[in-house]
């Protein structure tokens, strides 16, 4: 079932969580709510629960407005950011408990919440009380008890965020595959890209209480609508550089002494300032004797992390940036204060912002 | 870090004084009343060498002694529920209001602890008493009675007595347990289709209990031990076990009768104490 | 150490505090035992102040206690050989001849009272030697005259069915309702010695209202919870005169009459100059004091005259003195214990 969005705002005082947001999840998708702490992703899904009420604007389920209907009747399925599982019930009257609730028949809630925990492999742990159960468990338990009321829509605030690297990367792949398996129109809230690009159909990045750009996990990596996408979703490098021709087919940028070309036209005059984007990985370092063009840059750092290799390196004009590559075996071509170029692997693959 | 063997010294070295001040003014005392009930004391006097266990046999036998323990059970176990019917909505309350209300519960709360008893008693004889008492004329004036009831010096002025008093002692623990409740919990409730009335009798209340059991365990022991109140608002010859003790050393000097007593009072309340942990320990599986 | 220094400083002070002797005995406080409420303002205003104004330094510490809670404390002091918290106390002719008993009475040096001369002779022997007869009360019957049509006449009145349930009492460890209990068993033909009758009669009295002590049931009066009690005419006096519509009489076949003894307390550190105010109470000045309104306690020195007003409370005549009941004590005070435990035993709720 979808949901959606109409002109919603939220204030705390002060502060705007929410700023005026139309946005529309589409039925049976996961869209992820992708944004540093505090731009109001919780705040959002607190507004489609039911949690809160919006300031002003709609939010709609199936196409029907439920902006007053309480929470306790919208059917919506919520794993928090700290699970809130009732300490005092065991696994197995966790996730019966909305059945209960509901005065669901008996023999309903017993296989309903069998097959539940099957779903999410819990059925040996039933009868252990929350505080008995590791971090990965407790996860499970609290979706589990989500998904027992087959919910319409399930909302996840940040569930994997406490969870050690591992289990997190273990438990994204079994609640996406839960997930996909079920068909549940889904809303997942992290403020880690990898996690949202495992588990995205669409990401919407939010900023400051507004969704700066939505679309699918790719196309918000290989186009990201402006700097704070481009910074926020990969990291990339902001080269400073000023228009120095436009032609039909390609730009011409300067940084200092060194001239970009970048294949592809934009509206953009001559003399203009504005930001080269480029993705570390998009970049290439040389030795500093051969070839020519580019950058000189001397290396300040080296991080080798498993198939990659990353550098930071200072350019002569003083400019920070960062290189990946991947790493040949054995191989470690650069270390520390070596002197090197900084060349531009595909320049199809840049951004160019105007400022 | 330091090792488990040195913090385990030099928590026994801060305990000492406590436990020596123990000793001295708790454990030596409680032998000492123990065995007074063992032993003949004429004029509150001691008499050398006369070990008896007639004392004990005479008020252990008497099923006279078995109605007026009941009694202060009742007692105790009335104020009891009345302080948990009471004091849990009032805590409930507290946790649920803005901080400037709060201030002025919280003064209301601790009320009872801060007036004198002086005081106390005169306010309870003109709420309680008579005709003339508040009780009566508001009962009255709403038409609940035709003739006004007798309450001062009844089991139920005792009751309402020990309830205003020991109040604080429920609600103080029961606003600690629901302040220490995570509010998502109620929220997570509300999320899988539980009304407000469910989430509090299957979310709020139950993760109360620890606070409501010792709520209940504090009123019950001070009540149940407790002297003045029945004194002053029980009349004459209520008999619940306090009141007898201090008539039985203060009018008849019956020392042997009043050290008997005590100690069973205090063997009582410390069973069941004991009983009521270990019930309570099975209803709190859940905590760490 | 330096907690070891602490902690010997705390046990120091504490161990100074238990073993050191209670300060009143230094400062010069002499400790009586009263009446509590208005009945105790006698003693303040005419025995406490003038003895004050006599003796700057010394000061006397009024302590209201009706039931003798005072005694377990000075058996206690005495035992462990430690001075009596209290030096004066007056007492009832039970408790007064139980004192006696248990040794915890003062004998009365007569050359230290001189006014002894001017009290009735037949109290003074009375007191056995011990404190000095203090004033006398009636109990009798008081009623609230508003809800008490029939002015009751006789002990008998207060088992009329009109009043059931509005009757006040105090248990039997009280003087009053040890009194009360012998005028119910002498009405019903039994005596000091048999007091079954009285048993019976009480039973049938029920349902009654026990009052704690004899200013309790005073009380109920004033919250209208009772009606009609046996009670003290000093009390009953003190409840007229705050304009309550409380009235007293002396039913028949006669009102019972109980001395009070004021009495040096074994143990007290003032034993000469407690003789003083001995003397002062059975002074004219006293007596006469006490005797007037509101108080209306009975005099006992032979110079004072009651005063009109007082005849609702204290006998005036030679025929009503004649008439008044006065109870064998010696026989009921040995049994005080027992009658208390069955007191307790048959209305005890
Ligand atoms: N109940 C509240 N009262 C006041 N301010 C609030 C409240 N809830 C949220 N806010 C504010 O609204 C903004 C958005 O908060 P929100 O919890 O939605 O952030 P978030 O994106 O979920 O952050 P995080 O990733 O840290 O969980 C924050 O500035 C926060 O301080
Ligand atoms: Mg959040």
């Amino acid at each position: 079932m979808n949901v959606e969005l109409r002109g919603v705002t939220k204030r705390f005082g002060e502060t705007t969580a929410i700023d005026d947001i139309s946005y529309a999840v589409p039925a049976k998708r996961l869209v992820t709510l992708l944004g540093p702490s505090g731009c109001g992703k919780t705040t959002l899904l607190r507004l489609v629960a039911g949690f809160a009420a919006p300031d002003t604007g709609d939010v709609l389920l199936g196409g029907e407005v439920i902006t007053h209907v309480p929470s306790n009747q919208r059917q919506i399925g919520m794993v928090f950011q700290n699970y809130a599982l009732f300490p005092h019930m065991t696994v197995e009257r966790n996730v019966s408990f909305g059945l209960r609730m509901r005065h669901a028949p008996a023999s309903l809630v017993a296989r309903r919440t069998e097959e539940t925990l099957d779903l999410v492999g819990l059925r040996g742990l039933r009868d252990r009380y929350p505080h008995q159960l590791s971090g990965g468990q407790q996860q499970r338990a609290a979706l589990a008890r989500a998904l027992a009321i087959q919910p319409r829509v399930l909302l996840l605030d940040e569930p994997f965020g406490a969870l050690d690297r591992k289990l997190r990367l273990q438990m994204q792949v079994d609640v996406k595959k839960i997930i996909r398996q079920l068909g549940i129109t889904t809303v997942f809230v992290t403020h880690d890209q990898e996690e949202a690009f495992t588990m995205s159909d669409l990401i919407a990045v939010m900023n400051a209480g507004r969704i700066v750009q939505s679309g699918a996990p790719m196309e918000i990596y290989d186009k990201p609508k402006d700097s704070f996408v481009a910074d926020f979703v990969g990291g990339s490098n902001f080269i400073p550089v000023e228009v120095a021709e436009v032609a039909q087919d390609g730009l011409n940028l300067r940084h200092g002494t060194v001239v970009f070309a970048v294949p592809w036209a934009a509206d953009m005059l001559v003399g203009q300032r504005a930001v080269l984007v480029v993705r570390p990985e998009n970049l290439r370092l040389v030795q500093a004797g051969q070839g020519s063009g580019g950058l000189a840059a001397t290396v300040t750092f080296v991080r080798p992390i498993g198939p990659l290799l990353e550098f930071e390196v200072e350019t002569a004009t003083g400019m920070r940036l960062k290189v990946a590559s991947v790493r040949a075996r054995d191989a470690l071509p650069f270390s520390l204060g070596d002197a090197a170029r900084v060349e531009l692997a595909d320049p199809q693959a840049c951004t160019v912002f105007a400022v | 870090m330091r090792s488990p063997r040195v913090g385990t010294w030099h928590q026994a070295e801060l305990a000492a004084p406590a436990v020596v001040f123990l000793i001295i003014f708790l454990a030596i005392p409680l032998l000492l009343l123990f065995a007074f009930g063992l032993v003949d004391i004429r004029a509150a006097r001691v008499v050398p060498g006369s070990w008896t266990l007639e004392h004990y046999a005479r008020i252990l036998g008497d099923p006279f002694y078995y109605r007026i323990f009941l009694r202060t059970f009742w007692m105790g176990l009335g104020a009891t529920i009345f302080c948990l019917l009471f004091g849990y909505p009032v805590a409930y309350l507290f946790t649920r209001v803005g901080p400037a209300a709060r201030q002025v519960l919280l003064v209301l709360i601790l009320a009872p602890l801060l007036t004198n008893a002086v005081v106390r008693t005169f306010g309870w004889m003109i709420i309680l008493g008579g005709q003339k008492g508040l009780i009566n004329a508001l009962l009255l004036r709403v038409g609940l009675i035709d003739e006004p009831v007798r309450i001062l010096y009844t089991m139920s002025g005792v009751l309402i007595g020990l309830t205003q008093i020991q109040l604080p002692f429920m609600i103080l623990p029961v606003i600690a347990a629901l302040e220490g409740q995570d509010r998502s919990l109620q929220e997570a409730a509300a999320g899988l289709g539980a009304t407000w009335a469910q989430t509090f009798f299957h979310v709020v209340v139950p993760l109360s209990m620890p606070g409501v059991l010792t709520g209940s365990a504090l009123v019950f022991v001070i009540s149940y031990t407790n002297f003045a109140v029945p004194a002053l608002l029980g009349g004459g010859s209520f008999a619940v076990i306090p009141t007898f003790i201090f008539e039985q050393i203060s009018a008849l000097l019956q020392w042997n009768n009043g050290a008997v007593l005590s100690s069973l009072l205090l063997g009582t309340a410390m069973v069941m104490l004991w009983l009521f942990n270990r019930a309570s320990a099975r209803l709190l599986r859940w905590t760490r | 150490m330096r907690q070891a220094v602490i902690l010997g400083l705390c046990f120091g002070v504490l161990g100074a505090m238990m073993v050191a002797p209670p300060l009143s005995g230094q400062s010069g406080e002499i400790v009586m035992i009263s009446y509590a409420g208005p009945s105790q303002e006698p003693h303040r205003f005419y025995l406490v102040e003038p003895f004050q104004q006599a003796h700057p330094g010394l000061t006397v510490r009024l302590v209201p206690d009706e039931a003798g809670e005072y005694v377990a404390r000075v058996q206690a002091a005495l035992a462990a050989s430690r001075p009596s918290p209290v030096d004066l106390a007056p007492n009832g002719e039970p408790p007064h001849l139980r004192l006696i008993g248990l040794g915890l009475l003062e004998r009365t040096n007569t050359d230290l009272v001189p006014n002894l001369k001017l009290a009735y002779q037949a109290f003074v022997e009375k007191s056995q030697g011990y404190g000095v007869p203090a004033t006398y009360s009636l109990i009798g019957i008081a009623y609230n005259s508003q809800k008490v049509t029939k002015v009751p006449t006789s002990w008998k009145d207060l088992w009329d069915p009109a009043y059931r349930g509005k009757v006040g009492l105090t248990s039997s460890s009280s003087n009053l309702g040890l009194g009360f209990l012998v005028a119910a068993a002498k009405m019903n033909g039994g005596d000091e010695a048999n007091l079954e009758p009285a048993w019976q009669a009480i039973r049938s009295l029920q349902p009654f209202v026990i009052a704690p002590n004899p200013t309790a049931l005073a009380q109920l009066f004033e919250r209208e919870e009772i009606v009609i009690a046996p009670l003290w005419s000093t009390d009953a006096a003190v409840l007229a005169s705050k304009g309550l519509p409380i009235k007293f009489v002396k039913p028949q076949p006669g009102a019972i009459a109980i001395v009070s003894f004021l009495s040096i307390i074994k143990g007290s550190q003032f034993t000469q100059i407690a003789h003083e105010l001995l003397n002062r109470v059975l002074s004219e000045e006293y007596q006469s004091k006490a005797a007037a309104k509101p108080y209306f306690f009975g005099p006992t020195n032979v110079k004072v005259a009651v005063p009109p007003e007082a005849a609702d409370y204290i006998p005036t005549t030679l025929n009503e003195i004649r008439r008044l009941q006065t109870v064998n004590w010696p026989v009921i005070v040995p049994v005080r214990a027992a009658i208390v435990e069955r007191w307790n035993r048959e209305f005890a709720r």
